[in-house]
């Protein structure tokens, strides 16, 4: 047999390739780049960066209830962190934050509170201005009811607060009304941020 | 070098409409079913360029008002009429507690919608932005955006994320469902933006125009994606479906605008980490050796396509067409048996692997395994050993789409498979030829198994994984598969501006075309 002993590759040997230049590069191209970090991606017409006020005196037993993680994240909120005047939640709950915001979620004995904090304000000339018919810490407020969760939100420090009570149980009283919405916001207590008092 | 920009790529796909995106209407917002409140007449979006956060087809409409509804006609929630267009708003629906952005102070915070069935825990629900996880209670998801708006996801099941957690836009969060902490509610996604309107505060602002734009955005999203390399060693792009992004889209290729065959598709299912922040996910790549029945020396003009898995229609990759001038190949070696059951289990096809030349020269080999068993050389990854009869014979994981093996899909060479004496290297990639209507494939090394002169005289192929659970090529090839992020082989730069003359003078032997149905030998 004709078996010349051909030790290695099949020689592709390929001629005239219509496609002759580089392995030019094709790959989709990332996104263009938008400010994600302090300049936060939306439409800067629309959207109004608060300088917020910090408070003077950081609540000491309430910071210590929190978790490591909790107050590491905490010092990166660009606003002043309030969290709920409860050790046996402040244990559990998990701070996050964003370029302009902070949120805070705990869970316990069929209850789930959340507090967020953001210092970016949407402006829609044509949304006139509008107060709460309640009252939270002092301040103008609304409460709201949704789908079972009890929802205060008021201005404070130049930050926009909210907090949502949200039971496992629809005939648990705390998230009926506005009484224990009312009463935990009124017990807040402020822990600190990037921009507050250590 | 070509680029294509951002723009181009995301912009450029073709507009065309699925047969659902046809049949969408909806009402304008603020208009409420009669009798059940006052609603906000509102033509702004207030979350502009969301993606939409129900998989599939969705329908918007109220869960109190509609049939089956508290207030609604009698009927069953799961009627027709609450799965058809056109959606409707219900934000503002009458309810008690306060909500300022509605005409009476009062009302519902978010807009109801139904996914494509009244199944619970089976329509995905996604994540309508880049953003964080910021509480998750009984039934509620909170994701907050950078700008600090907050998107809340309500009644779902099978919730797929944790609190702190980083999601991208399009991830799974969960299914939609009707789980409302013991209460009983219809199987529905209620769904919630909250922002800070300045001189207010955080309150919930409409949800339905933001939803309409997003649903409008999905089904007018075709199959899209890009042809990045073609050249006679591969062909390699990627193609995705926003409608369905966990799916792998096939592309069809067309050669000289004659009706593609089934044989010429491939599927963008390979992981590859530079699309993922594009696309939202991964694995929507192709790589594949180029079609060899192009290998005759002429111009072939090839088009690569999208094919919608909703409606079947084709939708052009960006850079194509192209054209593709592959010279015939020099063959050398041995011609090995193939079996049909053999050239099956390898996923070989004559449109990908069948070479039209006279290999008749070459001496006849040992039959080709009767499948593949390849795995990755546990210390380098970029190191595929393949058994041959008694032997290993390495292959880069590179070349891997020669074969249509996926190198990702393979488990690591066990010491069985190491032990094994070392072949030559195994072919780069599959060659398929006829000789006098038998099918043949081409191992440069002469023939397999050990011998690598052509006239071998080896036992039988042996799996020596078997007994401690060694994958096979064969159960996890995917047809024409990529190299799952493998970086091209340098073999792809090495050949530009390789002339015709060169490779002749090179090659010696152009073999003559003949183009025959092959006739597969039955072993």
């Amino acid at each position: 047999m004709l078996a010349p002993r051909l030790v290695g590759i099949l020689a592709l040997v390929v001629a005239g390739c219509a496609e002759s230049g580089d392995a030019f590069d094709r790959r989709p191209p990332k996104p263009t780049p938008t400010a994600v970090t302090k300049a936060a991606p939306v439409d800067a017409r629309k959207a109004l960066v608060g300088t917020p006020s910090w408070p003077t005196s950081v609540d000491g037993p309430a910071l210590k209830e929190l978790s490591e993680a909790a107050r590491r994240e905490l010092a990166h909120s660009p606003v002043p962190v309030l969290v709920v005047d409860e050790p046996k939640l402040l244990r559990t709950a998990v701070i996050t934050t964003g370029p302009h915001w902070y949120a805070l979620s705990t869970k316990d004995g069929g209850l789930t509170t959340a507090l967020h904090g953001t210092r970016l304000a949407h402006d829609y000339p044509e949304i006139p201005p509008a107060r709460g018919r309640s009252e939270v810490r002092g301040r103008p407020a609304f409460i709201t009811e949704n789908e079972g969760i009890v929802s205060a939100s008021w201005l404070e420090n130049g930050v926009a607060y909210s907090l949502d009570l949200e039971c496992f149980e629809r005939q648990d009283t705390r998230c009926q009304g506005a009484a224990h919405v009312t009463a935990i916001a009124n017990r807040l207590r402020y822990v600190g941020g990037e921009g507050g008092t250590r | 070098m070509k680029r294509v920009l951002a723009a181009v790529l995301l912009g450029v796909a073709t507009l065309a409409t699925t047969a659902y995106a046809e049949d969408f209407t909806f009402l304008p917002p603020g208009d409420l079913i009669a009798g059940s409140g006052d609603g906000r007449v509102d033509a702004k979006v207030y979350a502009p360029g969301l993606l939409f956060p129900i998989q599939g087809k969705a329908y918007a409409n109220s869960q109190v008002y509609m049939t089956g509804g508290l207030y609604g006609p009698s009927g069953s929630q799961c009627a027709p009429v609450n799965f058809s267009y056109p959606w409707r708003d219900n934000y503002c629906e009458e309810r008690s507690w306060d909500m300022p952005l509605c005409p009476a102070g009062t009302g519902h915070q978010g807009q109801d919608i139904r996914a494509a069935s009244c199944e619970g825990n089976v329509h995905g629900a996604i994540a309508v932005v880049d953003g964080t996880i910021t509480s998750i209670g009984s039934y509620s998801v909170y994701l907050t955006a950078p700008d600090g708006t907050r998107y809340d996801y309500l009644h779902m099941d099978s919730v797929q994320v944790s609190v702190g957690e980083k999601v991208k836009r399009g991830d799974l969060l969960g299914k939609v469902s009707n789980n409302f902490g013991g209460t009983s509610t219809s199987v529905h996604l209620h769904f919630n933006i909250k922002q800070n309107i300045a001189n207010i505060g955080s309150v919930y602002v409409p949800p339905y125009l933001s939803l309409v734009t997003a649903y409008q955005a999905t089904l007018s999203q075709p199959p899209r994606g890009a042809l990045e390399l073609a050249d006679c060693e591969r062909l390699v792009g990627w193609a995705f479906d926003p409608e369905k992004p966990g799916a792998a889209v096939a592309v069809e290729l067309d050669v000289d605008a004659t009706p593609p065959s089934n044989e010429a598709q491939l599927l963008a299912d390979r992981e590859r980490s530079d699309l993922c922040d594009t696309l939202g996910s991964c694995n929507h790549a192709f790589a594949a050796a180029s079609p060899l029945s192009l290998f005759d020396g002429a111009t072939h003009a090839v088009r690569l396509r999208a094919i919608d898995a909703e409606d079947a229609t084709r939708h052009e990759l960006l850079e194509s067409p192209t054209t593709l001038a592959c010279a015939p190949l020099e063959l050398t070696g041995a011609r090995r048996p193939l079996a049909e059951a053999t050239a099956t289990a390898w996923k070989l096809t004559s449109f990908w692997d069948e070479l039209t030349a006279d290999a008749s020269a070459l001496p006849e080999g040992k039959a080709l395994p009767s499948a593949p068993k390849a795995f990755v050389d546990p210390s380098d990854a970029k190191l595929i050993w393949v058994l041959d009869g008694a032997t290993r014979r390495k292959l880069a994981a590179s070349d891997a789409p020669g074969w249509h093996m996926d190198p990702a899909a393979l488990k690591d060479a066990g010491a069985a498979v190491l032990e094994l004496a070392e072949g030559p290297p195994f072919p780069r990639r599959a060659v398929w030829v006829t000789v006098e209507g038998l099918a043949y494939v081409v191992d440069d090394a002469g023939g397999g198994g050990g011998g690598g002169n052509g006239t071998p005289s080896l036992p039988e192929p042996t799996d020596p994984e078997a007994t401690s659970g060694g994958n096979s090529a064969s159960a996890s090839c995917a047809v024409h598969a990529s190299t799952a992020g493998a970086p091209l082989a340098p073999a792809v730069g090495s050949m530009k501006n390789t002339t015709s003359i060169g490779a002749l003078a090179i090659g010696g032997l152009l073999l003559v075309a003949r183009r025959r149905r092959s006739r597969l030998r039955s072993r």
